[in-house]
């Protein structure tokens, strides 16, 4: 039997000097620990990967499976959280694989300008994400509670013919919604404002699906926000603040990290 | 911060999108010699999308949300 050839998967670059513990870590491909790269001066962190199950034709069918893709993701991560231990971290996408470490190297002197602006933007930085999230019972009281008009249509609507009850309940729920969905955007962009005070940097992510999120309620503001780790905690206590103030009407606001920040390795002015 | 890379309590069951939000959708982009396009990683998120939905819709958790996602089919096809 010969033996399968194999691939180097790069997962972040840190500087130089830098050395985070890989113990116990497993690559993407499980038959591999994490091990590093330095050339110039920059480090990249990577693993070996069997090219019959991380070439291109293999990755893009394993990609679609979604157990597969877990286990890949979670290792991918669970480097990056690892490399967090150093100064700065930029984040590569899941699965970026070269066919031997020279092409590493040489991926390390091309990006070269790149990667060190980006490490040092991110020195001493990490990536937070919160989320609010709506539960529409919640949001509709809350409503209600807003706006006195909707208030009385509501209590008038009671007390109406059956007839006519039916048209005013389904034109007083269309209200109803309207009023919840304005006070969710308000309440969001309130959060937003706050979050992009207290970070370096901020950007608005595509709200999760509710099925891949698998979380009740819609989301309404899912935010990432590059932090200052020395300011790390008041962050969190900002989030709790804005946590509390937003309870009573429906919203949960969900902080979570740290994360690498691999939503903020674009410069400022090139992101959308 | 306690342990650097730890996540909150409340958080530390991190859902699979949420990882894939990061790893699949953001990260720097550098080809390989080896791995995909960015376009075809878009693809992939596509297809995963479906893939997630459709299972949710076989234990009949889903809504009227599953002709939207057929959609997203029909372009990831198309596209591939």
């Amino acid at each position: 039997m010969t033996e399968p050839e194999l691939g180097c998967c790069v997962y972040c670059v840190v500087q130089g000097g830098e050395r985070p513990s890989f113990e116990g870590l497993e690559g993407v491909d499980p038959r591999f620990g994490v091990d590093a790269v330095t050339y110039g001066g920059l480090t990249a962190l990577v693993s070996r990967v069997r090219l019959d199950e991380f070439g291109a034709e293999a990755l893009k069918r394993h990609l679609e499976d979604l157990e597969w893709l877990e286990r890949a993701a979670r290792a991918h991560d669970a480097v990056l959280a690892r490399a967090l231990d150093c100064d700065a971290v930029v984040p590569l996408r899941l699965c970026t694989i070269f066919t031997d470490e020279a092409h590493v190297r040489e991926m390390i002197e091309r990006e070269r300008e790149l990667l060190l602006d980006a490490l040092g933007r991110l020195r001493g930085r990490s990536e937070w994400s919160v989320k609010v999230l709506a539960d529409p019972r919640g949001l509709e009281a809350a409503a209600r509670e807003h706006s006195p008009a909707l208030a009385a249509t509501s209590a008038e609507t009671e007390g109406a013919s059956p007839g006519r009850s039916f048209f005013a309940r389904k034109q007083l729920d269309r209200a109803l919604r309207d009023e919840a969905r304005a006070l969710a955007e308000a309440a969001a962009e309130e959060v937003h404002i706050r979050l992009e005070q207290a970070a370096a940097g901020a950007k608005l992510l595509p709200p999760q699906h509710p099925d891949l999120s698998g979380r009740s309620g819609s989301m309404v503001l899912n935010g990432a926000y590059l932090v200052e780790r020395s300011r790390a905690e008041q962050f969190a206590a900002i989030v709790g603040e804005l946590h509390e103030r937003h309870r009573r009407m429906g919203l949960a606001v969900e902080l979570s990290g740290p994360w690498a920040p691999y939503n903020f390795v674009t410069p400022p002015e090139a992101q959308p | 911060m306690s342990a650097q890379g730890e996540r909150l309590p409340t958080q530390r069951e991190v859902s699979l999108v949420e990882i894939l939000d990061r790893a699949l959708g953001a990260g720097v982009v550098i080809t390989g010699d080896v791995t995909l396009s960015l376009a075809d990683v878009d693809l992939v998120y596509l297809n995963l999308r479906l893939l997630v939905s459709s299972v949710a819709t076989v234990r009949g958790e889903l809504g009227d949300d599953a002709d939207a996602d057929g959609l997203v089919l029909t372009r990831a096809a198309g596209a591939g």
